[in-house]
């Protein structure tokens, strides 16, 4: 079951966002999408989960076929797809417990309980934070939160949007550790968009640039260190 | 516990704001004896409320002028069974109330509104502490001259309104009561005299003096990102609107006895 | 031109969302019955004690201006009456509902702004819930609801408060005031001001639940949803006014030559 990206094209007004990007993800491996800020990463993200609709080119998680579904249909593509935003975006009124409890709808109070402590373990939080609200927590604390939020509807795919900006060195090597500890442990599919190259060397499986609305490189690590072109190299040097 | 949270903690804020409104207020006046005067800055925002409300209130002034007319004309001629009155008595109702607390409330949400919506903004994304560190105070660029420019500018439009109004309520009592247009003006000079026009500028004048004062306080109370934007603006429109009923009262009242 | 433009666009959206709120809570009529209660409790005790604040002061106002007029042809026995009358039928609702699309249009349409901007509302799509069904529709029918019940108790409390302000200023006491109220008032005026309070609760609701929903641009963007939202629903309010004023006049007319006396 993976995910494929056919010939996709968005453009918002006069700005062309992406252009004819095709990509493929296999099921099991982790692929980071990286370019400058700007570059249509997070569109990317959006356009595989039906949040935006692209233009032209098709999009298809396993057999659906995302573009050509109703929002009805969508709501079937999500169940398998977990996305985890750039910001917290946690409900503001919601205990934490109520958060991660959101996507488990059908479950008995006691599964949901059962499965949102699990799910909290899995990012590392105790059971302490259950019932304090999102603005009394750190905001390192908020991005695990949002992360056992998407994992509690046990999705095949995960999906990340620039989930260490803005974080400390310390928390963000946590989130990375963690983005791979779930990939392997729980044999999911991951995205992950990031402008972060770092993070990328360390854990990722297959690299994805875009520059300019277009795929500048796709391959593995280390294909990617071979690759000569300048705005790698200029990120490959941040890296190290 | 319960007392605190109740009754002491409000209090509390309550005095606090009263004692933040009351610093901006003071400092604003000062800066009007005293300069620095910015004149580019007052000049921007008069074109601002002035071009940019008249639209919503000539419209918005012409519909409830003529709606409220016809209704009171409405009362005066079904139970008093009389339509002498109308002239008179519609005439006074928009000079007094109606040309004045239309456009006043409307101003509240356009201006009141969009300034706690800009400071706020400007607070969160820290520009407020920027420009206090390029020794600029933040009353004297920013809460000045949007002070001047809305005195100025809502008793103008206080007075437009009032023409609008009363325009509509010429028509009304011409083409529903067949008064003449010269019969209705001559009423006019008989109930309306210059008191009230004078009146109905100072009102305007209060009012817009009270719009930048409130929503630039909670402006630069504003914590929090988009929330806190959110939440100071909506206050804002809230208090505002209050303050300015509860100073329309006083106001009325006071003019009652001179009038 | 562009302002006329801007409006009828604003207008267009406007429909289409209720539209889509409408349709949304006709399927899902059950569902969510306890999310509507906890949004009327929360939306009427916020805005209570606002609401007899302000309805005293309108009642006050205009006791004050009518007995000045009415001073002037002798005529203060009718200024019960009047005041009642003008009241319910026209300030009242008018004023009550402009302080409403403060309090309670421009939180919802903060609230909902900001949980557009901060990506919430995009969380609950992809958690597979119908945001329009979760958030808006919840707070639309309680914005309504709401309203419609805060809008009467706020003439209740201008008719008593201008009663009590005839007595303290003008010596005028609650018999005679209330003597002159049936000549003016009747079920009709009553019914006014409930069906104009009805209106004016789906216009608040309507524009502060569109505002919010699509809001976009961080803290800024939060703050221009409130600011359209405070603008629309006063101007859509006076629009309003005018429409049912015409509508219930003509209504009145239409209902009298075909039952004659009763109304």
């Amino acid at each position: 079951m993976s995910i494929s990206f056919e010939s996709i094209s968005k453009a918002f007004g006069q700005k062309q966002v992406l252009d004819q990007v095709s990509f493929k993800v296999n099921t099991g491996e982790i692929l980071f999408i990286l370019g400058k800020s700007g570059m249509g990463k997070s569109v990317t993200l959006k356009t595989i989960v039906g949040l935006l609709k692209p233009d032209a080119g098709d999009v298809s998680i396993g057999e659906m076929c995302v573009t050509r579904l109703d929002e009805e249909g969508l709501s079937e593509a999500r169940k398998l797809c977990g996305m985890v935003f750039q910001h917290p975006a946690l409900l503001d009124s919601l205990t934490v417990y109520e958060n991660v409890a959101f996507g488990l709808r059908t479950l008995s109070p006691a599964q949901a309980r059962e499965r949102v402590i699990e799910c909290l373990k899995l990012v590392h939080l105790d059971e302490s934070c259950l019932n304090r609200k999102p603005p009394e927590i750190s905001y390192g604390m908020q991005k695990r939160v949002s992360l056992a939020r998407t994992l509690a509807p046990s999705p095949r795919y995960l999906l990340f949007d620039e989930p260490t900006t803005g974080l400390d060195p310390i928390t963000t090597n946590a989130i990375n550790e963690l983005i791979f500890e779930l990939s392997r442990k729980l044999k999911v599919t991951s995205v992950v968009v990031s402008h972060d190259m770092g993070c990328a060397v360390r854990i990722a499986d297959r690299i994805l640039v875009l520059d300019n609305a277009r795929i500048l490189a796709m391959g593995s690590v280390d294909e990617i260190k071979e690759n000569k072109a300048q705005l790698i190299q200029d990120f490959l040097k941040e890296a190290i | 516990m319960v007392l605190y949270n109740l009754i002491l903690s409000p209090a509390l804020g309550f005095i606090i704001a009263c004692r933040d409104i009351t610093f901006i207020l003071s400092r604003t006046l000062v800066i009007c004896l005293k300069g620095p005067y910015r004149i580019r800055e007052i000049l921007q925002h008069m074109h601002s409320i002035g071009v940019g409300s008249l639209p919503i209130v000539a419209i918005a002034t012409a519909f409830a002028g003529t709606v409220v007319t016809s209704e009171i004309a409405y009362h005066m001629d079904a139970a008093l069974k009389t339509v002498e009155m109308i002239p008179g008595f519609s005439a006074q109702f928009v000079f007094r109330e109606l040309g004045i607390a239309i456009p006043a409330l409307l101003l509240v949400a356009k201006v009141g509104a969009s300034t706690t919506a800009e400071v706020g903004t400007m607070k969160v994304t820290e520009q407020i502490d920027a420009l206090r560190l390029l020794q600029i105070d933040p009353i004297e660029y920013l809460v000045f001259p949007r002070f001047v420019a809305s005195i100025v500018m809502v008793a103008v439009l206080t007075v437009i309104s009032i023409a609008i109004t009363l325009t509509c309520a010429i028509s009304v009592a011409v083409l529903k009561y067949n008064f003449s247009t010269l019969e209705y003006l001559n009423s006019l000079t008989h109930f309306i005299s210059y008191l009230d026009l004078i009146c109905a500028v100072i009102k305007g004048m209060v009012f817009g003096a009270v719009i930048p004062i409130i929503s630039c306080f909670y402006g630069f109370n504003c914590t929090g990102g988009a929330q806190g934007v959110g939440t100071a603006t909506t206050n804002s429109v809230v208090t505002s609107t209050i303050i300015v009923i509860v100073l329309d009262f006083i106001l009325t009242f006071a003019f009652s006895l001179i009038l | 031109m562009g302002f006329l433009k801007n409006f009828l666009h604003e207008l267009g959206g406007m429909y289409l969302f209720s539209n889509e709120v409408k349709k949304t809570w006709l399927c899902n009529l059950k569902t969510d019955m306890p999310l509507v209660l906890e949004q009327v409790s929360s939306v009427g005790l916020r805005t209570l004690s606002t609401v007899c604040f302000a309805g005293f002061f309108v009642g006050a106002i205009l006791v004050i201006q009518f007995q000045l007029m009415l001073s002037q042809y002798d005529a203060t026995a009718f200024l019960g009456g009047l005041n009642t009358s003008a009241c319910i039928r026209e300030v009242g609702p008018l004023i009550i509902s402009f302080l409403l699309a403060g309090k309670v249009g421009a939180f919802t349409a903060a609230e909902l702004g900001t949980m557009r901007v901060t990506e919430q509302i995009d969380a609950i799509r992809c958690l597979g819930t119908n945001p329009i069904q979760y958030l808006v529709v919840p707070r639309y029918i309680a914005i309504v609801l709401s309203s419609l019940l805060l809008l009467v108790f706020g003439l209740l409390v201008g008719i008593v408060g201008a009663m009590l302000v005839a007595g303290w200023l003008y010596n005028i006491n609650s018999l005679q005031y209330l003597s002159s109220v049936p000549r003016f008032t009747d079920g009709w005026t009553v019914f006014c001001g409930v069906f104009k309070s009805a209106v004016y609760g789906i216009i608040v609701a309507t524009v502060s639940t569109y505002k919010g929903y699509n809001a976009s641009g961080g803290a800024k963007g939060v703050g221009r949803a409130v600011t359209q939202c405070a603008i629309y629903t006063n101007l859509f309010i006076v629009f309003a006014n005018t429409w049912t004023s015409i509508l219930l006049d003509a209504a009145h007319g239409f209902f009298k030559t075909l039952w004659g006396g009763q109304f």
